[in-house]
């Protein structure tokens, strides 16, 4: 599943502009649909999500940089691993050994 | 030789269709539960894992009770398998039995024909089910994969919260296996893999499979005949890239 970068640019934005469950819900249904994308944009936006005190929509957003995100996704997730304290560390964490 | 080969097989099978259930269907060692939400499904294993209390969250178990158990009492379908291992034909014919019936993977499609899904499964040790969780033989239930009809079970589930915990527990302490399936090359467990491994029982079992003549002991489903199911699972197997020219149709 493909998309052009002009919509994915515009898909940063709009996963920050709804409610957290609606992004947690298109960040899953993106990550079943193995949507691939190397857009810095959007895997910047995703990556704050790492952040929330929320446990499930901080591992989505692991999921959908692991599993959408290739390289440069995995990158995203271990910069914000590593430079920040985020409230659910260690589930990221997890996250990131059960998909490696 | 071949001949008599031929004719072997065939009473062996004619043996097969009328045989009454083993000692293994009715009482299996394992039963395989397939989530179609794969992005929940793995949140799920992470924390079961990475769990270190004695009580589970209430919101994790409603969670695995919405995800996995699809918030029903009773009915949820199940396949055994032999064994934990996700490359047990068990459970690769129970993924190809939860999947066929979806629209996206039927060559009428065309350029837009799916050769893949997501899915989590977890094949769950019989002993670890609650006394409140029974499972029966139900090989008329499954809908569309003929060969997965000797496999499939459904439960009946008398406390939903008693079976989410139980499985928490499984998955927490190792018992209970899971695997994540995807495209090939992105994760371990390849949806195509699971595919190409029921494709070698049927061969197994069925003989030659051309979607043209079906074996007239595989028989139609529900919703797609046996001639579909055939092409789904060539096409899913991707059989395709390995077949010689003289293998093809």
């Amino acid at each position: 599943m493909d998309a052009s970068n002009e919509y994915q640019t515009f898909l940063a934005g709009y996963v920050q502009g709804i409610p957290l469950m609606s992004s947690r819900i298109l960040m899953a249904a993106l990550s079943d649909a193995e949507f691939s994308t190397s857009n810095g944009s959007l895997l910047s936006s995703v990556s704050s999500f790492l952040k929330s005190t929320d446990k499930c929509l901080a591992q989505t957003a692991a999921t959908f940089l692991l599993t959408c995100g290739g390289t440069l996704g995995r990158d995203f997730l271990w910069q914000t691993l590593s430079t920040q304290e985020l409230p659910h560390s260690q589930l990221v964490k997890g996250i990131s050994e059960l998909l490696s | 030789m071949s001949l008599f080969s031929n004719l072997f097989q065939r009473i062996y099978k004619s043996f097969g269709k009328a045989k009454s259930p083993k000692s293994s269907e009715l009482h299996p060692e394992n039963l395989v539960r397939l989530c179609r939400n794969r992005a929940d499904f793995i949140a799920i294993i992470n924390e079961a894992i990475n769990h270190t209390n004695q009580n589970w969250d209430q919101e994790l178990i409603d969670r695995v009770i919405r995800c996995i158990l699809e918030s029903t009492g009773s009915g949820i379908s199940v396949y055994s398998s032999d064994t934990l291992d996700p490359l047990d034909r068990g459970h690769a014919l129970a993924v190809l039995a939860e999947g066929i019936s979806q629209d996206n993977f039927r060559s009428s499609r065309g350029s837009k024909r799916k050769p893949s899904c997501t899915r989590g499964s977890l094949i769950i040790p019989t002993s670890c089910l609650p006394k409140t969780t029974f499972y029966d033989f139900t090989p008329e239930n499954n809908l569309d994969f003929y060969p997965a009809n000797q496999y499939h079970f459904d439960l009946t589930i008398n406390d939903i919260e008693e079976l989410a915990a139980a499985l928490l527990d499984g998955i927490n302490q190792r018992i209970i296996a899971w695997s994540i399936l995807g495209n090939d090359g992105k994760f371990v467990g390849s949806y195509r893999l699971q595919a190409a491994i029921a494709y070698s029982h049927c061969l197994q079992a069925f003989g030659k499979l051309n979607p043209s003549f079906p074996p007239s002991n595989w028989v139609d489903g529900k919703t797609i005949t046996a001639s579909e199911q055939i092409d789904t699972l060539k096409y899913l197997a991707q059989t395709f890239t390995v077949n010689s020219p003289n293998l093809d149709g």
